[in-house]
Order: structure tokens, then C-alpha cells, then sequence
């Protein structure tokens, strides 16, 4: 058995830092897992603290940032915002659907400016999580200084940190969708006839074919509106590269394929029965997309969930070393 | 059979909460939540039986009362005195019938699915989306009644806030995923009901946060009870559909 399990101290000892049980009803309101910034507030007013004028408000500036009670007005102002859109776009969905196919700043300036009754929350929004953007990294940065003060570090202290890991990990998922909104290339609607045509590739990439091979059908009398419909086309694209090179991959509704950094995504697929009424023509509608912020929010949930384990660890951490009440 | 196996559980539901309320009636009280949960279930069950692979529509609130009398059951083992129990059940199988009659009058569940459902993710997403509102809701009474009682019960709020935003989150995870892999945005603005998810994850952010602090005490508690109100009016009323009288064909 551990040592630290059978024999802890029963008073902590000033000089030598022992583990401390956290109070996960009320937090205390010191030490490093303080929410409020009753301590940085305190050394402000100090009279041995900085005296230059310029170091002091920025350091205000910083505290006001940081305040938790910023981020709940923010966070209900984002609720209420959201949730006056639903009608808006209900409303004027055409205005919305080029959002995804145009890139955030060209929408802003033409279908957001234009239909500004309709699309005034997004720019709500937008000022929205910027400010939520810089409360949650500077009240984050604050407690995470605190944290790792040698004379804070108590055991464990490390694993203290998932919470704050999960909000850094929160504002890169959030930059990635901005980046992916501002930065993307997308051409939608690209038509291909399976067996028809080569469809050339932007940026001389080289051309595309489709051909069709297993395609899977809806079996049985559940629903009998899908009698015969497509499930899977099975349709296999095949990229031909300038230089001669071939490489195949089959697509189909949900399986993208990664090609030379851009991404095809099957939109849809006609006819929609294998006894459609289209005779022998088949057609696919791709959607080609670059997205160079991809990998930004993708690594935004691989650290959320990094610190997520973190702070479950830490919980589990508290419970079993968690010294018995007397 | 499916319309039919809805109003089975709404009424056993509705009966099995005014039950609760009468002395010595216990007995038949349970075994009227019990058999609104087979039925419940039963509709759950045939509406995935046909859709899937893919994802039945609009089944994301009317799937919420099994899930929240099973919760609602699960909390009310914590009251050890019997009226705030009663109470509690009585509250929870209250709403469950509400559920159940604002999707009998107002269906939608109707709406075949569409060929892209037929995703993990997407299955991910309304499993999530359902059991996140059913914590939600649960949350919500559980506010109600720390507020009406002497000594209120805020451990028990929290946790159900906790764990109803996990939900939500995961849903919303699941949803970007499935989003990416269908159409190449972690957000389409396709359907108007993306912004009713984010409106409610930044609500619960926003209450989750009033939790860690030793402030807000009461407002938290009154804020937590109206999320109830706000995700029936933010959440469910996009699953609802114009009003028709209920037929049940046996």
C-alpha cells in the first residue's frame, strides 16, 4: 500500500505542503483553485505593489478581463442571441445556406449586409465570442500562473489544470471554426457522371473519373418509401495526376475523400432508386472543399478531451487520497 | 400502432402522476410509470426498427420521457422523507405527460429520415440530444423544489446540471462530427435548429459558472427551474409540428 494511504499527517505542516482535500461544494476563497480574484485584487491595492500608473491599469485592465462574472453576462448575452435566430433563419435561410459555400468575410459584406434585419445576431455573435474568447484565455492564463507557483504545488497539482486544458482547448475549437468559415476553399455542386467525362481538378491537381462498383440498396418493407433507394451508390473515384499517377477511393454519404488536401464529399446522387427512371445514366454531386483549419479544431478536441481525462483523474485523485473526516 | 403506443404513455404517465399525490396509492402509482416506460420504449424501439440505418426525425424530445422518469425515479431516492419524494415523482411524471401531449397534438414524428442520418454520429447526436434534455428537465424540478423547501438541495441540482450539459456537449460534438463528415462544416446553416443547441450549451455554460462561485446562491436555483422553461420553448418546440387531433390506429 502507498505510503501516503496509511500514514498522513493529521495537522499539515507550514513548511512541508501536504496534500489538501479540495472543497468541491464551495471553493475557498484562497489558494490556487480560487475563483474569485479576491487575491489579485488585494495585492492591486497594496500599498507595496506597483506604483507606476500605466503597469496598474493594465493589470485592472487584466483583472476585469479575467472576471467570472464577465464570462456569465457574455455567455446569457450568447444564449439570448442564439436563441432569437431560430425564427430569423427560419425565416431567410436562403440568406444562411451560402455561408458554408462563399467563406465568412464575402457573406459578411454581401448576404450579411443585405439582409441585415435578418442575419444583425451573427454579428452578435461574433463580437460574442470574441469577448468570451479573451475572458475565457486571461481568466484561464490568471489561474494557471497561480497554479503552477512552486509554493501552490501541493500533490496532484498538475491534474488541477484539466479544467483550465479544456477551456484553452474550447477557444482553439473556436478558432478553428473561424478559420475554417474564413479560410476554406469549397466548390460545391460539382456534377459527375459515373463511366462519363473527367471532371478537372483546381490548381492543376490532374483529372477525375467515377465508376460504380457494389453499390448497396435498402432491403425489406420497413419503410417502403426506400424500397430499392441508395444507401451506398458505390461509387469509387479515381484521381488521375498529371504526370501519368492513378489513386482510387470509394465515396459515399458521411465517407469523404482526402485528395492532395482538398476533401470530395459526396452532396447526393441520382436517381435515387436502383429503379429509378433514368435508365442507365447515374449521376454524383460533389462538393470539393480545402480546409486548411481542419487540423486546428480537430487538435482543439483532442486536448479537450486530454483535459477532460485530466480533471476526471483529479476528482478520482481527491476521493481516494482524501484524508478521513474525524 | 406507434400514435397509439404515445397515447398509451402519456395517459399512463399523467395517471401514474396523480397517483403520487394520493395517500396509499403507491403501488398502483408505480405500476403505471412502469408500464408507461414499456410503452415509452416500445415507441422508441419501432421508430428505430424502421429507420434504421438511418436516424428517425424528430424523435429528440418525444424519446425524452422514458429517459426522464428513469432519471426522475433515480433522484427521488434521495429524499428520505416521503412528501418531497412524492413530490418529486409527481413533478417528473407531470412533465413526461406534457411531453407526450405536446406530441400528440402537435406531431412531427412523421417525417421519413434522409440518407445522411445513416451515420454513427448522427445516431450519437440524438441519443446524447435526448438524454442531455431529459437532465436537463430534471435539473429543473429539482430547482423547483430546493426552492420551495427549508433546506434546499443544491448538491442534487448541480449534479443533474452537470450531467445535462455533458450530454448536451457530447450531442454537440457528435453533431460537428457528423456535420464535417456530411457536408465539410462543423456547423451547417442549413437547418435553423443548430442555433437553439448553441443557444442552450451557452445557457448552461453560463449556470454552470454561477455554480462555482459562492454568489448567486438563489438566483442559480431560480435560473436552473427556468432552464426547464427555456429548453421546452428553445428545444422542443422545433420537434413540434401543427396541431392535429390524435387518431390511434390499433
Amino acid at each position: 500500500m502507498p505510503k501516503s494511504l496509511t500514514a498522513l499527517p493529521k495537522e499539515p505542516s507550514p513548511k512541508e505542503p501536504s496534500f489538501k482535500e479540495p472543497n468541491l461544494k464551495e471553493p475557498s476563497l484562497k489558494g490556487p483553485n480560487d475563483l474569485s480574484l479576491a487575491d489579485n485584487a488585494t495585492e492591486l491595492n497594496n500599498k507595496n505593489g506597483p506604483k507606476n500608473h500605466l503597469v496598474r491599469l493594465i493589470k485592472a485592465l487584466w483583472l476585469f478581463a479575467g472576471r467570472l462574472d464577465l464570462a456569465i453576462y457574455i455567455c446569457f448575452f450568447l444564449a439570448l442571441d442564439t436563441a432569437i435566430a431560430y425564427p430569423l433563419i427560419q425565416k431567410s435561410l436562403f440568406a444562411f445556406i451560402p455561408l458554408g459555400e462563399v467563406g465568412l468575410w464575402t457573406w459578411l459584406f454581401t448576404y450579411g449586409r443585405a439582409y441585415f434585419s435578418q442575419t444583425f445576431w451573427f454579428y452578435g455573435l461574433a463580437l460574442g465570442l470574441i469577448l468570451l474568447g479573451i475572458n475565457t484565455f486571461v481568466c484561464s492564463t490568471t489561474r494557471v500562473l497561480a497554479l503552477i507557483k512552486p509554493q501552490n504545488r501541493q500533490r496532484g497539482w498538475f491534474l488541477k489544470l484539466g479544467p483550465h486544458v479544456t477551456h484553452y482547448a474550447v477557444l482553439v475549437m473556436v478558432l478553428g471554426y473561424l478559420g475554417s468559415y474564413a479560410l476554406a476553399e469549397a466548390l460545391p455542386g460539382r456534377a459527375l457522371i459515373p463511366g462519363g467525362p473527367a471532371y478537372k481538378l483546381p490548381k492543376n491537381l490532374g483529372r477525375l473519373t467515377a465508376t460504380i462498383e457494389n453499390p448497396k440498396v435498402y432491403q425489406g418493407q420497413r419503410l417502403l418509401f426506400f424500397q430499392n433507394w441508395y444507401l451506398d451508390p458505390g461509387i469509387v473515384l479515381r484521381f488521375e495526376k498529371p504526370g501519368g499517377q492513378t489513386y482510387a477511393a470509394p465515396i459515399a454519404y458521411n465517407r469523404p475523400v482526402h485528395y492532395q488536401g482538398y476533401n470530395f464529399y459526396l452532396t447526393d446522387f441520382y436517381p435515387k432508386s436502383a429503379d429509378g427512371a433514368m435508365g442507365s445514366y447515374r449521376m454524383a454531386q460533389l462538393t470539393i472543399r480545402r480546409d486548411r483549419a481542419a487540423a486546428v479544431y480537430v487538435a482543439g478536441i483532442i486536448v479537450f478531451a486530454v483535459g477532460l481525462a485530466m480533471y476526471v483523474a483529479d476528482l478520482i485523485q481527491s476521493r481516494l487520497f482524501a484524508r478521513p473526516k474525524p | 400502432m406507434e400514435n397509439s403506443l404515445v397515447i398509451a404513455f402519456t395517459s399512463l404517465y399523467g395517471l401514474a402522476a396523480g397517483l403520487f399525490l394520493v395517500p396509499k396509492t403507491r403501488s398502483g402509482a408505480f405500476a403505471c410509470a412502469f408500464l408507461g416506460e414499456i410503452a415509452a420504449l416500445g415507441y422508441i424501439f419501432l421508430r428505430y426498427y424502421q429507420a434504421l440505418p438511418m436516424t428517425p426525425m424528430f424523435l429528440g424530445s418525444i424519446a425524452v420521457p422514458p429517459f426522464l422518469v428513469l432519471f426522475g425515479f433515480s433522484a427521488a431516492r434521495k429524499y428520505k422523507e416521503p412528501f418531497p419524494n412524492r413530490l418529486s415523482l409527481t413533478l417528473t411524471l407531470g412533465l413526461a405527460f406534457v411531453l407526450g401531449l405536446l406530441a400528440l397534438i402537435f406531431p412531427k414524428d412523421f417525417y421519413l429520415p434522409f440518407l445522411k442520418t445513416a451515420s454513427l454520429f448522427s445516431q450519437g447526436h440524438l441519443a446524447f440530444n435526448v438524454l442531455g434534455k431529459a437532465a436537463l428537465f430534471l435539473a429543473a424540478i429539482q430547482a423547483f423544489l430546493s426552492l420551495t423547501a427549508k433546506i434546499p438541495n443544491e448538491s442534487q441540482v448541480r449534479f443533474w446540471v452537470a450531467l445535462g450539459f455533458i450530454f448536451w456537449t457530447l450531442s454537440m460534438l457528435t453533431g460537428e462530427v457528423w456535420s464535417y463528415l456530411g457536408w465539410g462544416l462543423p456547423v451547417v446553416w442549413d437547418d435553423a435548429v443548430i442555433v437553439c443547441f448553441m443557444a442552450t450549451w451557452f445557457f448552461y455554460v453560463a449556470l454552470l459558472h454561477m455554480f462555482l462561485t459562492s454568489r448567486y446562491r438563489r438566483a442559480r436555483l431560480y435560473l436552473t427551474a427556468l432552464g426547464g422553461v427555456w429548453v421546452l420553448l428553445v428545444n422542443v418546440t422545433p420537434d413540434l409540428g401543427p396541431a392535429r387531433w390524435p387518431v390511434a390506429l390499433w
